[in-house]
């Protein structure tokens, strides 16, 4: 194989994910494998977790998703009706007319609901599982096992499967349930044969999605999983704990690593089928399913109201107020690692679009969990020193390089894979790599990625696991939070937390309105 | 063109930092003295930035925290990097997890033996000394009268009874131990039986201790120095369980770390954190009882005096990772 | 004349397999055929855009393209799905293969009128791409085809999202631009109407075998 610069830039690339992984083989250079029945019961009841995690909240998420086909549907009515005595455009006619203001109210209603929705999976997962918590503990003690991670894994993903789906539905079911009405299926079947069997692959898809990121998720198992709800990362931290077990760590993630990387490569290297966009014509009526609609809202609902109830006690304003100052420091140095994340994850993103060619790249990214968080921990602790600047940068670059997979195979891999055509064609026209990006890849690629990145923004302000590993003498808003966890001062910590989404939602905000923006320039 | 212009943009931000930090480092700079400890003890409440600048009062240094996220850490942390992070102190050891300790060096610290008190002087050592330390035992929303460790299986109980785990908890671990001692081969019985007493079993005591605050379970393990929170946030329905088997409880030591690269500073520290002012501030702020002699009033006192504590039989440490693979085994 | 030789194209169960195919150098070829018979990946394939077996040769006007990259064969693809960048104008889509083979300004804004007048393009030309019609799409696709005079042109069923008169008037444009152009193109399609209107050699493929070829 010819190698050209776009392979030097991904294999820096890889090297940059991989290095954790190199710096403690370099710690520890050697693997052993922990005696058979500690870990395996621990993989199992792993796989279990993913599985269960994964299917219900595909399951959930589906109906979730003709929950929002019957809300956004309910105010088109009236608009139906007139359409119907416009003569119908001819085919391949334009349908989007400029200055469509009187759709307008309806589209923010649909994207504010979809973005209420997908709340309990862009906030970072310390936000929800407290105000969960607080919410269940009112009716019922809260167990901490296998059960309450599943529950609270099922819980911050369904809202964002079903609006995946509820997408999916929206632009390509066509005129399939109308059909099935006139030729009298029935519901059931039309579930089961016809919507299942037609989205099977989005199905899988989305399935692979959670499954690996509740496979390898960290923050909830260590939070609230108790003995029997522990997972592959919390044995992994487990084990990294003395000095004498760490090459147990090291197999053991190795072995992580490698199911995860199977797993992907048999079930996900396939070619993504072509997309066939049909706007839905008729609405999904065969299916009154306005009920459906609690899934995905419910999760996030209750995130408010678990985390509305501590501003009634007076002592919390006072105690506030005694560390108003700390409070300052903390809120400052969350919005620079917030933003200095995303920046980074931005960065690194449009470096995988740089080197979308590099095909090996992105099935890496794809099939790869990322590091343990410990283990990122680590290799940063293990370099460079301690001074107020180098923390911050290892506190933003650690964060990013944990994010950029999981976010990467969220949005950007569907994203590239639906260049492919263009940059052949761009490529064709003798078009360098360089006026290719800029010109063709950057522009259709960045607001997804400001987005993207937003979201890394959101997920640093809240991070406790790989932050209290790094942090030094400094705190930001999730460490001072856990902080008041262990010094008795449980409400105000609660109340800390309202600061810490206000926070996040600012830097995803700064993000998020980048997008916007490039999206006006870009598009008028 | 483009790929230039990147190059180009990496080595001036390179060569910017590089000479930022450059004079960083060339401002002088004081003597720094680098303390490990858990993060809660630096935390915004916690004692350790009124340490901090009482100790940068008189040493004419720089007090930097190693902030480590618990104290099942430190061994860890110091093993991980050549020079220890030049750690010079190592603050909030406890006497379970001595024997691990132990393995890395460590610096003898002279203090004189006779200002300490019953038990912390038990502990004391040539490398390791006690700074703070409380009995422990269930805490209880009414008063209760002396009860035995099996009252605890009474159906009342049942989902009541809040503990972490011993396994990332230095408080779960007290319990276990001290089940232990008291129940020997009873032990699987016991705590199968107390299984679900349990409000499951958080990861570590902070958790533990808010299911008890906001009122879910009647019963927390924890501290008997926990009271003077409570005490000094005026909450008086909170009240120490008595035990006819006697108290677990825990000694918090600290130690000059063999990485030192300014011993004698931190054997000034080490000695500093054992003047009667420190010490009241350890009270008040770390919310554990002093090991020195004292003037205490107020109810922890007179509770103290009713407290037995148990003997501990170290067999159980010797085989610790055995017992907590065991632990997994029965409450899973 | 312009030939190909041994070509072999491997993608899964499928297998492209036209041992000699040859092609008059002036006018259109027209590729026809069944879905799935092959005809884009012969297409992709002389373009360099598909890995082929060892041994393949195209000899083109006495050149053998094969030792060429992609890019310094100069021939222009028009999709199926146009692939129009959806971001950019029309204008500046039209425009951007003569910015990347960094083409003189001035000649390529000469080629611009001389397209715009006949594809009729002055109307929507500074229009977004996604608000045009389907109509429009093609000629924009097309001129952004022409704007570098390619050696050779393919383009890759061109009509499919048009219906009717549409399609008529498209076949009988693309006929009269390629009659001035003077530029060899590969035509593939499924239309009669189109084979009928255009074609000066008709080959048939079926599942990756050349089955029939004629004048």
């Amino acid at each position: 194989m010819k190698v050209n610069r776009t392979h030097f830039f991904s294999f820096f690339l890889m090297a940059l994910v991989l290095f954790p992984v190199f710096v403690f083989l370099f710690k520890v250079p050697l693997l052993q494998f922990p005696a058979s029945s500690e870990w395996f019961e621990v993989f199992i009841s792993t796989l279990l977790q993913a599985g269960l995690s994964a299917f219900f909240s595909v399951l959930l998420g589906i109906f979730g998703a003709l929950g929002l086909c019957a809300f956004s549907n309910i105010p088109n009515r009236y608009r139906k009706k007139r359409n119907l005595q416009r003569p119908s455009l001819p085919l391949g006619e334009n349908k989007k007319t400029p200055g469509k203001s009187k759709t307008d109210w309806n589209s923010i209603k649909k994207k504010g609901l979809e973005l209420f929705c997908l709340l309990p999976a862009l906030l970072p997962p310390l936000i929800p599982v407290l105000a969960w918590i607080n919410v269940f503990e009112f009716f019922y003690h809260f167990p901490f096992s296998f059960y309450s991670v599943l529950a609270i894994h099922i819980c911050m993903n369904v809202g964002f499967t079903s609006v995946f789906f509820f997408r999916l539905f929206q632009n390509q079911t066509g005129s399939l349930p109308a059909w099935a009405f006139l030729h009298g299926v029935s519901r059931l079947y039309f579930l089961k044969k016809i919507l299942f069997f037609e989205f099977r692959k989005d199905i899988i898809l989305i399935f692979l999605l959670i499954f690996s990121f509740c496979f390898t998720s960290f923050s909830v198992p260590l939070l609230i999983g108790g003995v029997s709800g522990q997972t592959m990362e919390v044995f992994i931290a487990e084990k990294l704990k003395d000095p004498a077990t760490w090459p147990e760590a090291m197999a053991l993630f190795t072995i992580e690593t490698v199911f995860i990387f199977i797993f992907f490569i048999l079930l996900y290297g396939r070619e993504e089928k072509e997309v066939r966009i049909v706007k839905q014509t008729e609405p999904l009526y065969l299916l009154p399913c306005l009920p459906f609609l609690i899934l995905p809202v419910l999760p996030s609902l209750l995130i408010f109201l678990g985390l509305g109830d501590v501003f009634s006690s007076e002592a919390v304003w006072r105690d506030l107020f005694t560390i108003k100052e700390s409070v300052a420091m903390a809120v400052i140095q969350t919005l620079f690692v917030g933003i200095g994340t995303g920046l980074l994850v931005l960065f690194l993103l449009a470096f995988v679009a740089f080197c979308l060619r590099d095909l090996f790249l992105r099935h890496f990214l794809v099939a790869y969990s990322g590091a343990s968080v410990a283990f990122m921990g680590f290799a940063f602790l293990l370099i460079g020193s301690d001074g107020p600047i180098t923390v911050g940068m290892k506190w933003s670059v650690g964060l990013a390089l944990l994010f950029l997979p999981t976010l990467y195979r969220l949005m950007g891999e569907s994203l590239l894979r639906r260049l492919k055509n263009q940059i052949q064609l761009a490529d064709l026209m003798g078009a360098s790599r360089g006026l290719s990006f800029i010109k063709v890849i950057w522009p259709q690629c960045a607001g997804v990625f400001f987005f993207l990145s937003g979201i890394a923004a959101f997920w640093a302000c809240g991070d406790f696991a790989y932050s209290s590993i790094v942090a030094g003498e400094q705190t930001h808003l999730a460490l001072l939070i856990q902080d008041l966890f262990s010094s008795y001062r449980f409400e105000l910590a609660t109340v800390l937390t309202w600061f810490l989404i206000l926070s996040g939602t600012f830097c995803f905000s700064l993000f998020a309105g980048g997008a916007f923006v490039l999206y006006k320039k870009s598009y008028l | 063109m483009f790929l230039k212009r990147i190059i180009v943009l990496f080595v001036i931000v390179a060569l910017g930092m590089g000479v930022l930090s450059f004079w960083w480092r060339s401002v002088p700079q004081k003597k720094v003295l680098r303390v490990m400890t858990y993060s809660s003890f630096v935390a915004v409440f916690g004692p350790g930035s009124h340490i901090k600048k009482e100790f940068e009062k008189i040493c004419d240094c720089r007090v930097k925290w190693i902030k480590v996220p618990d104290s099942t850490l430190f061994v860890q942390r110091l093993n991980l990097r050549e020079d220890g992070f030049k750690t010079d102190v190592v603050l909030g050891l406890d006497q379970l997890s001595l024997k691990k300790v132990k393995i890395l060096s460590w610096k003898k610290t002279k203090v004189k033996k006779d200002i300490f008190t019953s038990p912390a002087r038990a502990f004391l050592s040539d490398e390791f000394i006690p700074y703070n330390w409380s009995p422990m035992s269930f805490l209880a929303r009414t008063k209760k009268g002396e009860m035995n460790l099996s009252d605890l299986l009474e159906g009342k109980y049942k989902n009541n009874l809040s503990l972490p785990a011993p396994r990332t908890s230095t408080v779960g671990l007290q319990f276990y131990y001290w089940v232990w001692c008291v129940f020997r081969e009873k032990t699987e019985e016991f705590l199968k039986k107390i299984k679900d007493r349990l409000y499951g079993l958080p990861p570590s005591w902070s958790t533990s201790y808010a299911l008890f605050q906001r009122g879910h379970v009647s019963l927390s393990f924890s501290y008997l120095s926990s009271l003077l929170y409570h005490q000094e946030q005026n909450q008086q329905d909170f009240h120490f369980v008595l035990f006819k088997e006697g108290h677990p409880f825990q000694v918090e030591l600290m130690a000059v770390s063999g990485f030192c690269t300014q011993c004698e500073l931190a054997r000034s520290f080490v000695r500093f954190l054992l003047t009667p002012k420190i010490q009241v501030l350890l009270k008040q702020k770390n919310y554990m009882l002093p090991v020195i002699h004292l003037n205490q009033n107020g109810p922890v006192k007179d509770m103290l005096s009713k407290v037995k504590l148990i003997q501990y039989d170290p067999v159980f440490l010797d085989h610790k990772e055995e017992w907590l693979n065991k632990w997994d085994r029965w409450m899973r | 004349m312009s030939y190909i030789k041994n070509l072999i194209c491997n993608q899964g169960d499928f297998k492209l397999d036209i041992p000699f195919m040859e092609w008059p150098d002036k006018g259109v070829s027209v590729l026809t055929g069944p879905s799935g018979s092959g005809k884009s990946t012969l297409a992709l394939a002389l373009c360099g855009l598909k890995k082929v077996e060892k041994g393949f040769q195209w000899i083109f006007k006495d050149q053998d393209m094969v030792l060429l990259s992609p890019p310094d064969r100069n021939i222009s693809l028009m999709f199926q799905s146009l692939e129009l960048f959806p971001h950019l104008s029309a204008e500046q889509n039209i425009l951007f293969p003569a910015q990347a083979r960094k083409i003189d300004k001035q000649e390529t804004q000469k080629r611009m009128c001389v397209l715009q007048e006949h594809l009729k393009l002055f109307s929507f030309l500074k229009k977004p791409v996604f608000m045009l019609s389907g109509g429009e799409k093609q000629r924009v696709a097309l001129a952004r085809a022409l704007i570098v005079k390619p050696r050779f042109l393919i383009l890759d069923e061109p009509f499919s999202s048009l219906d009717g008169q549409l399609r008529k008037q498209a076949a009988t444009l693309i006929k009269n631009i390629l009659e001035w152009e003077k530029c060899p193109t590969l035509l593939i399609s499924h239309s009669e109407e189109e084979i009928k209107t255009l074609a000066q050699k008709i080959f048939y493929i079926h599942t990756g075998k050349l089955q029939l070829a004629g004048v």
